[in-house]
């Protein structure tokens, strides 16, 4: 079976092929035998590709896996080959961002706002000042783009998840 | 000895104090708050005590609550961990009048040693040297001025009653001044309710070293040599080690005879830690008097093997020191990662929620002092550090080594984590070559540091699928997994000699 993985910003073909007790995976023209065990029922896998062994856990997130594996996470969304035609027809713009919401991670009190609706922003430019945890944390946008909505003003009590900034 | 100790504090450190009082045969009693109950040092302690609601003033900074509490159920003494109600003279003040040993110096040592500019003098007049200026409060700008322009520019402005960062500016020349001394004067207003502030000759880069002391109640003081602390954000400590790679034997035996003077002037007895700054040319100058056991006590006793809170214990018992300062031997090199519930790729930011999944290190010269566990909800009410990594090796570069393996080892899921930054950390140069100074995070590593790479997105990929492909054959995805060893268990390795070195992909 053929799969496109999205992950990290990358589109990789992954042709997944059963035969007995074998697997083998290609990845672009690379060929290897794998072997994907669960440990017990934790969300914990051991994945041997060719010879490398890896630990590894699964977890279900937003209709795709998240994948944590040495220290680092990925989100993969996994598409068969039907899923990837419908994508690829509709534009493949089924999950492009478009701007950003910079929601408050945690509670706290907005302490400061450094944008204004029209504000130009840079990625990772401030744009909001919690307090929380004892200490005040600056929030900023991962993406550029120009400040549609402030939905917070200075000392108003925010709960987790709350959006504060959305910026286009 | 006693025979039951009422810990008042939480998290890791509370389970490092209990941990001391049953090896010592001691009943342990803890304090918890509503959002603490089912942390683990509620489930380790022999008993456990409901102190309040999840806000610290209403729960660990109760001083009549607690003090009454352990009168109630019998306990001699409190153990105050660090944080909290460590340092604070009328909680110590509080247990003295009801009878009830605190475990720590005097309310009169700690309320000496709390006012900055109190303890500089003490320590001034006994000949230990301290950083130019600082001589009296400044109440008016004028005052301000003058003072600057005595000592001479640059200097540092710090609160009177400070710590902690709180109210310290860096003022390099005369037109800054103003400002400086506005957003100060408020800062520790609020802070500590005391609005003096003075100033210092400010060292530039210097390097942050500290020595551990222990002094009992019979006149005896020694110093377990020094602690490594220039690694810092904010001056918020984040890996501590020790032997500090910037002391020779003889610079080392000047500063541990200055710090055990610097504890005889403040009638110090029990554990504390008197901090020196260092400047570029190695002169050391006396910072300040830590009243408590700190954060990163482990790294001494990795090195010396003493069990400092079991010597907490003996002292505040009114038992002699259990060793001479002849008797402190250092043995090879330890270090201390602080990990904390922070994203290091996201300004610090504090990072709330469940831990899923907890894997942590262990084998040879690996200890953890955790207070975490699979199923905890990271608490937003207190301290991110959850948990200390530590080590020992026989030398700094194997102990580096070991610290890269446990923090490879450690996995800690759901949250964010300082983990990554400290691997960084530890591969980074000047950390390996030992030269380095307070300004390394700020303004060496930061402006370098751009995350880890993702190095393994093709195997990230390839697990992503096979689980997808599993599902398809599989009426319930993931869970059909459950219990279904035989099926995806272990099968006969495949030929390796068929299959070459399978490049990892490298961005």
């Amino acid at each position: 079976m053929k799969y496109e993985v999205r992950i990290a910003g990358e589109k990789l073909d992954v042709e997944v092929e059963r035969d007995g007790s074998e697997t083998i995976v290609r990845v672009g023209d690379r060929e290897e035998t794998v072997d994907l065990a669960r440990v017990g029922q934790s969300p914990v896998y051991s994945l041997i590709v060719g010879n490398r062994s890896y630990e590894l856990s699964v977890h279900r997130k937003d209709g795709g896996y998240e994948i944590r594996l040495a220290g680092e996470s990925y989100v993969a969304r996994v598409l068969d080959e039907r899923a990837a035609r419908i994508a690829a027809a509709s534009g493949g713009a089924t999950d492009e961002e478009a701007g950003e919401i910079v929601c408050a991670p945690m509670p706290g009190i907005v302490v400061g706002v450094s944008v204004k609706p029209g504000s130009v922003v840079e990625p990772g430019q401030g744009v909001v000042t919690l307090e929380a945890m004892k200490m005040e944390n600056e929030l900023r946008s991962t993406t550029g783009g120009v400040v549609k909505e402030v939905r917070v003003e200075v000392g108003q009590g925010v709960t987790q998840g709350e959006p504060l900034v959305v910026i286009e | 000895m006693f025979t039951k100790v009422l810990v008042a504090n939480r998290g890791e450190i509370a389970i490092r104090v209990v941990r001391a009082l049953r090896e010592m045969g001691i009943v342990s009693a803890t304090i918890y708050s509503e959002a603490d109950r089912a942390s683990r040092h509620v489930r380790y302690a022999d008993e456990a005590h409901l102190i309040g609601p999840p806000l610290p003033s209403e729960s660990y900074l109760r001083i009549d609550a607690i003090v009454d509490l352990a009168k109630k159920i019998g306990a001699e003494a409190i153990h105050p961990g660090y944080g909290f109600l460590a340092e604070n003279a009328a909680f110590a003040r509080a247990c003295e009048d009801a009878g009830i040993v605190f475990i720590g110096p005097t309310s009169r040592t700690i309320a000496l040693v709390g006012d900055k500019m109190e303890a500089r003098r003490t320590m001034q007049a006994t000949g230990i040297p301290v950083v130019p200026g600082g001589e009296r409060p400044l109440a008016t700008e004028d005052e301000v001025s003058a003072e600057a322009e005595r000592i001479g520019f640059p200097v540092m402005m710090k609160a009177a009653a400070g710590g902690g960062g709180k109210g310290m500016r860096v003022v390099r020349d005369a037109s800054e001044l103003a400002a400086a001394a506005k957003a100060a004067r408020s800062e520790a207003a609020s802070a500590f309710g005391d609005d003096r502030v003075y100033l210092e000759k400010l060292i530039e880069k210097p390097r942050h070293v500290e020595f551990q002391i222990m002094a009992d109640g019979h006149g005896n003081v020694v110093h377990l040599g020094e602690r490594e602390c220039s690694i810092q954000r904010r001056h918020q400590k984040l890996v501590e080690e020790s032997p500090s790679t910037a002391l020779t034997p003889s610079l080392r035996a000047k500063m541990g005879e200055a710090a055990v003077k610097a504890a005889r002037a403040a009638g110090y007895v029990n554990a504390g830690t008197i901090e020196f700054l260092l400047d570029a040319e190695r002169n050391f100058y006396f910072l300040e008097v830590n009243a408590r056991l700190q954060v990163e006590h482990p790294v001494t006793e990795l090195v010396t093997g003493v069990d400092l809170v079991r010597e907490q214990l003996r002292v505040a018992a009114g038992e002699e020191l259990s060793f001479t300062q002849a008797e402190v031997f250092h043995k090879g090199s330890a270090i201390e990662c602080r990990i904390c519930a922070e994203d290091p790729e996201n300004n610090f930011l504090p990072s709330t929620g469940l831990i899923e999944l907890l894997r942590e290190p262990s084998g040879p010269g690996v200890r953890v002092e955790s207070g975490i566990y699979e199923g905890y909800e990271v608490p937003i009410h207190y301290d991110p550090l959850i948990s200390k990594l530590l080590v020992w090796a026989p030398t700094r570069d194997q102990a580096i080594a070991r610290m890269r393996r446990a923090l490879d080892e450690y996995d800690v899921e759901g949250i964010k984590t300082t983990i990554p930054f400290h691997k960084a950390v530890m591969e980074s140069e000047p950390f390996k070559s030992g030269e380095f100074d307070t300004s390394f995070v700020d303004e060496v590593f930061f402006p370098t540091y751009a995350g880890r790479a993702a190095r393994h997105v093709e195997v990230a990929a390839i697990a992503a699928a096979l689980v997808a492909d599993s599902e398809r054959s599989r009426p319930k995805p993931l869970a059909a997994a459950r219990g279904a060893g035989g099926r995806s268990g272990w099968r006969p390795p495949p030929d390796r000699a068929t299959w070459g070195g399978w490049q990892l992909h490298q961005k």
